[in-house]
């Protein structure tokens, strides 16, 4: 019996962390970039005095090469059975703060059960108004006195947006996942999942303009590449 | 060989006849035992056992594995085992103490003899001594003796004394070797019970769990003629003394054995069982031991009906709840209806026929959708108007009054709608009264054209003098557009031009229908009419249902504008015929002749002028149709209604419901019946012929069936038929019905005013209604882009208010002076909470509705009090000023630093609007309250360190740190200090014409949706 698990868990670690490679890839968007205004944030002098830089709106950020920034990358599930049900909730936190009047980052994934800490790095008040549909929703007013407070969710749940009332311009998404596959692309539109045991995933880009996209993957020892393009949605 | 003895039958023939019957006779014995002992339910219950112990089993499985892996356990087992062995190694310790302690034990008996012995001897001596004692000479000797005695009997007692602590140091050093296994044991016990709990059970139903006896007894216990005793397949049943069957003559208590067969009904576990095996759908609202409706108190047939005695398919009275199911049914059961059985069980998609009998009081009925929405139906449709049902009696007529139909519209559009509704407004609740099966022969058409004519005429002839005021400012169509998508008019109205293809009726969508559609009004309305209609409602029709919107003249022109630029091109070129002398003379001969006989019918037509003959045979149409059941109609006032009254329609015998030449063609069903009299009134009128077409019986005209053709859904038709259905004659005991408790009639009264005056086409109360969200978010798009409509906390925000936990939150007493003098609140919203004529006793009866529902009762309370000097005061004071209130709400006339788009109430307004308790309940979590509320929670600093609040909040503050509820209050008895100007409207109107919301919409900026992109 013995040593069967210790089997099991030998052969546990080789797939976890003996053969997974990383799966990355790049998002690009085809079609012309939108012209955008400058993000007017008049109703709080605040907010104006404490961006360094020209503050701009971030419903679609792309490079000089179209790459999409701000996309959620994560896999959906697993076809192979290669997921594993309980993965250790990560004991760092995840960070979201309020700077300048939006939130840094602007797109987030964090784990069930990870502590979230929201940051106010304003000297003015913010509410963090989180609309989820399956975990709890809640509205906390943050006084330009209360620098940190934390937050955790305890169900899977897609990407929802969490707001500001005081500051109707800033919005900010998250989802929340039971395992550690998911990344949020860069500047360039890159992203990089690791660890991931070869196998075959379904994955998903969500994008909170662009859309959802959902592929089949599948991963082996040296990891995967996987790319999207997104067009303009129609309009509705 | 002796002779033969004379008799008249052979007994070698006879003794065969008797071998031979003797046999068939055991064998007839026999297979009647077998007959007897093969029933078929029990290959259900046989069925049954199988399932439950396959569930039991795995339930196991799991919860074996369950504790395997639960640490707990594990610890516990393991230090058993360590405890176990410890014991074992403790054995020969345990042997010594236990030698021991037979010998101390031995010892202590001894010596208890002792000192008993002594003890006697001393009582014996006593006597002697205290004689001795009287006498004038004492006996010394007796004295020292009984003193020797008497030392040596405590020595004893006290050497008895040691052997017992003796003992009981060996019993302790026993028990305590003993002791903490026991302990170990019991807590794994409790780990294990529901474990050993299901062990148990498997043992009571698996033969492979049971010992060797269990097993021979299972098989024993059921063998035939010995089942008698205690067998495990057996008929099961419920009692249910206090709910009567009507058995012709006599009452007999409900008895019903549908568990006999439907074994898992109220076992959870078995949902996706396939029947007769299933849980019962609703197990925690019907049918479980915890439920409102226990099946050991309800039964199964006082819902679903049914036989409840019988326990065979057939027997038991079941009903399919379609073709394919009867026929399935046919194939395996040899089902058939059961004819002789008045009331069969209610097929599933009529299952909530049963609820009414014991809730007619409720609307909407929790649990009971198709119900409710046959309640809805059927008084949105006006059935009550024509068929009298008790608790539709004294409500307002379903349709708009007539007394000034001349004001309105005229005569052209009125002869049109009358014939044809649906032509007008696709999906109006006007029925068709001609046009139909059974009417609409080249012939009949000619009569009913002049008939509609005639009450055209009527209605015209009677119609009174509305005083309109006339507007002499001109409307803006797109303003009056914007009006009616923001002021709340879609609450209750559509604009919808032409049929939803995915249209699904519930009662939700029929909020939106609680006044007209709004289509073409060009082609039917008055400009001036609508303008006063539209000002004021009650002036042209006291009852209406519409109220006061409190609009300008120019809002009021605006809309007016907007709704008249609808014509309906199609129905303005439909024609409108000339009157005909004969027809009219035939109208009105048929009911002349109702009192006069031929010569004076004649004799009175000639002395008539046409418009007579109009006026004449439409007054008697107008009665014969029925128009007054559900319009104000002048002559018509006392009138009784002309269909049959309803109450007891569901206990009707079905061979009083006439299935005239359709007994073949309709299922002979009570509900298919009904079915088909309100989806096709007029079948009964016609005869099906055997190529599939139809031919009209031949009747008078007034003799036809009248009843008119509403175009309903499926889904709407058999909610009809389920209330229906449901409108019985059972006497219900006190015991069954729903407790008549004071909060009971407060929330049903309110609920049921709450639904006739379609408050949740704009509001919602704990997640019901909110009809007016979809218009709110299409206004939404419309001035702010899809970016704010798609948001849904955003559309809520801009959406009439959620009335959850209402009675909790308002005053009342400034509820009621809010209802009957409406200002404003919510400085944000364009939407507008109306002006109702209710009285004060309705008013009322919402009041105690909320308060009812929150369990609190009309009472006076203490107001709040608080002074400004105090530490509260000043903490709440700086906890606003860090909150930064002024953000969103209004300190009076002051206005709050944000855009418009995130303003709130006028904090002034709140010491006389809100209870300081609700207040308390807001501002610890506004979502839970209001989920999507924009109102974030207050922060206070509760629970930082005393020196950083001294330091940035300030000593007050920090004079509450640890006291939620008191900063809080302090926050409170800020707001109750705060004074200043309670309307702001005239604040707000400048503001909003002047800067407006101040909307972030990326469409706008962006150019997203341009079409470079």
């Amino acid at each position: 019996m013995k040593i069967k698990i210790l089997g099991m868990l030998i052969i546990f670690l080789l797939v976890n962390f003996g053969f997974s490679g990383d799966v990355k890839g790049k998002i690009k968007f085809d079609g012309k970039a939108p012209k955008m205004k400058p993000l007017r944030m008049d109703a709080d002098p605040v907010c104006v005095a404490n961006s360094d830089i020209k503050p701009r709106k971030e419903w679609l950020v792309l490079d000089e090469n179209n790459g999409v920034k701000n996309v959620l990358v994560y896999v959906k599930e697993s076809k192979s059975g290669s997921l594993s049900k309980n993965y250790d909730t990560p004991k760092e936190a995840a960070v979201i703060d309020q700077k300048g009047c939006v939130y840094v980052p602007h797109v987030l994934g964090v784990m069930v059960g990870q502590q979230l800490d929201i940051l106010n790095s304003d000297g003015t008040l913010h509410n963090i108004h989180a609309l989820p549909k399956v975990n709890k929703e809640f509205n906390k007013a943050m006084p330009r006195s209360k620098k940190q407070m934390s937050v955790k969710f305890d169900k899977v749940e897609a990407p929802f947006k969490i707001k500001c009332d005081v500051h109707p311009w800033m919005g900010a998404f998250l989802g929340v996942f039971d395992h550690p596959y998911f990344a949020v692309t860069d500047d360039s539109g890159s992203y990089t999942i690791s660890g991931l045991a070869p196998g075959k995933y379904v994955l998903e880009a969500w994008h909170e303009k662009l859309g959802l996209q959902t592929v089949d993957l599948s991963v082996d020892e040296s990891g995967a590449t996987q790319n999207f393009t997104f067009t303009k949605p129609k309009k509705k | 060989m002796s002779e033969s003895q004379e008799r008249h039958y052979n007994i070698l023939k006879l003794n065969r006849l008797f071998a031979i019957s003797s046999i068939i006779f055991t064998a007839v014995w026999l297979l009647v035992f077998f007959d007897d002992y093969k029933r078929p339910w029990k290959k259900y219950q046989k069925e049954f056992r199988k399932l439950e112990i396959e569930k039991v089993r795995s339930d196991l499985n799991d919860l074996s594995i369950q504790l395997e892996t639960n640490p707990e356990y594990n610890q516990l087992k393991e230090q058993l085992l360590s405890s176990q062995k410890d014991l074992e190694g403790r054995n020969n310790e345990l042997d010594d103490i236990q030698k021991k302690l037979t010998i101390l034990e031995a010892e202590l008996y001894k010596n208890n003899q002792l000192y008993q012995f002594a003890k006697a001897d001393l009582d014996v001596l006593k006597y002697d001594y205290e004689k001795s004692q009287i006498g004038p000479i004492k006996n010394e000797d007796i004295e020292k003796k009984y003193y020797s005695l008497s030392d040596s009997v405590d020595k004893y007692f006290l050497i008895r004394e040691q052997s017992e602590i003796k003992v009981d140091k060996a019993n302790k050093s026993q028990k305590i070797i003993t002791e903490e296994i026991k302990n170990i044991e019991s807590s794994l016990n409790a780990l294990a019970r529901e474990k050993n709990m299901m062990e148990r059970k498997l043992s009571k139903v698996d033969p492979e769990a049971m010992t060797l006896a269990n097993k021979i007894g299972n098989i024993v216990r059921d063998l035939p003629v010995l089942d008698f005793i205690d067998p495990y397949y057996e008929v099961k049943q419920v009692v249910v003394n206090d709910l009567e069957e009507d058995l012709v003559y006599m009452g007999m208590p409900k008895v019903d054995r549908c568990m006999t067969c439907h074994v898992g009904i109220d076992k959870k576990g078995f949902e996706d069982a396939p029947q007769p095996y299933t849980t019962h759908p609703k197990i925690d609202f019907m049918v479980g031991p915890s439920s409102a409706h226990p099946i050991s108190e309800f039964g199964c047939t006082s819902c679903h009906l049914g036989r409840g005695r019988g326990t065979g398919f057939y027997s038991s009275a079941h009903s399919p709840n379609d073709e394919e199911t009867a026929h399935r049914w046919k194939e395996e059961y040899d089902w058939e209806p059961k004819h002789y059985w008045e009331n069969p069980m209610l097929p599933t998609r009529y299952a909530e026929a049963g609820c009414y009998k014991c809730h007619s009081g409720n609307m909407p009925l929790k649990e009971a959708e198709t119900l409710s929405l046959g309640l809805s139906v059927f008084e949105k449709a006006g059935c009550y108007s024509c068929h009298n049902v008790d608790r539709w009696d004294d409500t307002p007529k379903t349709g708009p009054s007539l007394y000034k139909l001349a004001s309105k519209t005229n005569k052209d559009w009125t002869y049109k709608w009358i014939m044809e509704p649906r032509s007008f407004r696709h999906n109006t609740w006007m029925p068709h009264f001609f046009k139909k099966g059974n009417n609409s022969s080249p012939d009949d058409i000619i009569r009913t054209e002049q008939e509609v004519l005639a009450m055209t005429e009527y209605l015209f002839n009677k119609s009174e003098i509305y005083e309109k005021n006339s507007v002499n400012i001109s409307g803006d169509y797109d303003r009056g557009r914007i009006l009616v998508n923001s002021l709340g008019c879609k609450g209750c109205h559509q604009i919808q031009a032409t049929p939803d293809p995915e249209y699904d009726p519930t009662i939700q969508a029929i909020r939106t229908e609680q006044g007209p559609n709004l289509i073409g009004l060009g082609s039917k309305v008055d400009e001036d009419w609508l303008v006063s209609w539209l000002k004021n409602p009650y002036s042209y029709h006291e009852g209406t249902k519409m109220p006061n919107l409190r609009l300008s003249d120019q809002e009021a022109i605006d809309i007016a504008t907007y709704l008249l630029a609808d014509n309906n091109a199609d129905f303005d070129k439909m024609p409108v015929p000339e009157a005909n002398e004969n027809i009219l003379n035939e109208i009105s001969a048929d009911f002349l002749s109702q009192l006069l006989r031929k010569s004076q019918v004649d004799e009175k037509l000639s002395s008539m002028s046409t418009v007579d003959k109009l006026n004449y045979s439409g007054e008697k149409l107008i009665g014969h149709y029925g128009c007054y059941s559900c319009h104000n109609i002048s002559g018509f006032e006392d009138r009784k209604p002309i269909g049959i009254a309803l109450n007891l329609e569901g206990s009707k015998l079905i061979s009083k419901l006439d299935f005239g030449f359709w007994h073949h063609e309709i299922p002979h069903t009570k509900w298919d019946w009904f079915y088909t009299k309100i989806n096709k009134p007029e079948t009964f009128d016609l005869i099906p012929n055997d190529d599939g077409t139809l031919s009209v019986k031949e009747l008078n005209p007034l003799d036809k069936s009248r009843m008119p053709h509403y175009g309903l859904t499926d889904k709407e038709i058999n909610g009809l038929v389920t209330l229906i259905m449901g409108l019985v004659k059972d006497e219900i005991p006190e015991s069954k019905l729903p407790e008549n408790s004071p909060k009971y009639l407060a929330m049903t009264q309110g609920e049921r005013f709450i639904h006739t005056n379609n408050c949740l086409g704009c509001h919602k109360i704990d997640g019901e209604g909110g009809a007016i969200w979809p218009s709110t978010a299409s206004w939404l798009e419309e001035i702010a882009g899809s970016e704010n409509s798609d948001d849904l906390s955003v559309v809520q925000s801009f959406s009439p208010p959620i009335l959850n936990t209402q009675g909790r939150k308002v005053q009342p007493d400034w509820l009621l002076n809010w209802f009957q003098n409406i200002s404003m609140i919510r400085p944000h919203l364009q939407v507008r909470m109306p002006s109702y004529d209710f009285s004060h006793q309705e008013w009322n009866s919402v009041i105690s509705y909320f308060q009812s529902k929150d369990d609190l009762f009309l009472k006076y309370e203490n107001p709040h009090n608080f002074t400004k000097s105090s530490n509260s005061y000043k903490a709440g004071e700086k906890i606003q000023e860090e909150g930064a209130c002024i953000n969103c709400h209004f300190y009076g006339e002051m206005k709050p630093r944000q855009d418009a788009l995130t303003w709130a109430p006028n904090l002034v307004l709140t010491k006389e609007r809100l209870r300081p308790e609700w207040l308390i309940e807001w501002f610890n979590n506004p979502q839970e309250v209001m989920p999507g509320t924009k109102m974030p929670a207050p922060y206070i600093p509760v629970d930082e360190p005393i020196a950083d609040v001294k330091e940035y909040w300030g000593d007050e503050v920090a004079s509450f740190i640890g006291d939620t509820t008191g900063m809080l209050y302090g926050l409170i008895d800020w707001m109750w200090g705060l004074e200043g100007k309670e309307d702001v409207s005239t604040i707000v109107k400048k503001h909003l014409d002047e800067k407006g919301y101040g909307f972030i919409s990326d469409e706008e900026d962006d150019e997203w949706g341009d079409d470079e992109w």
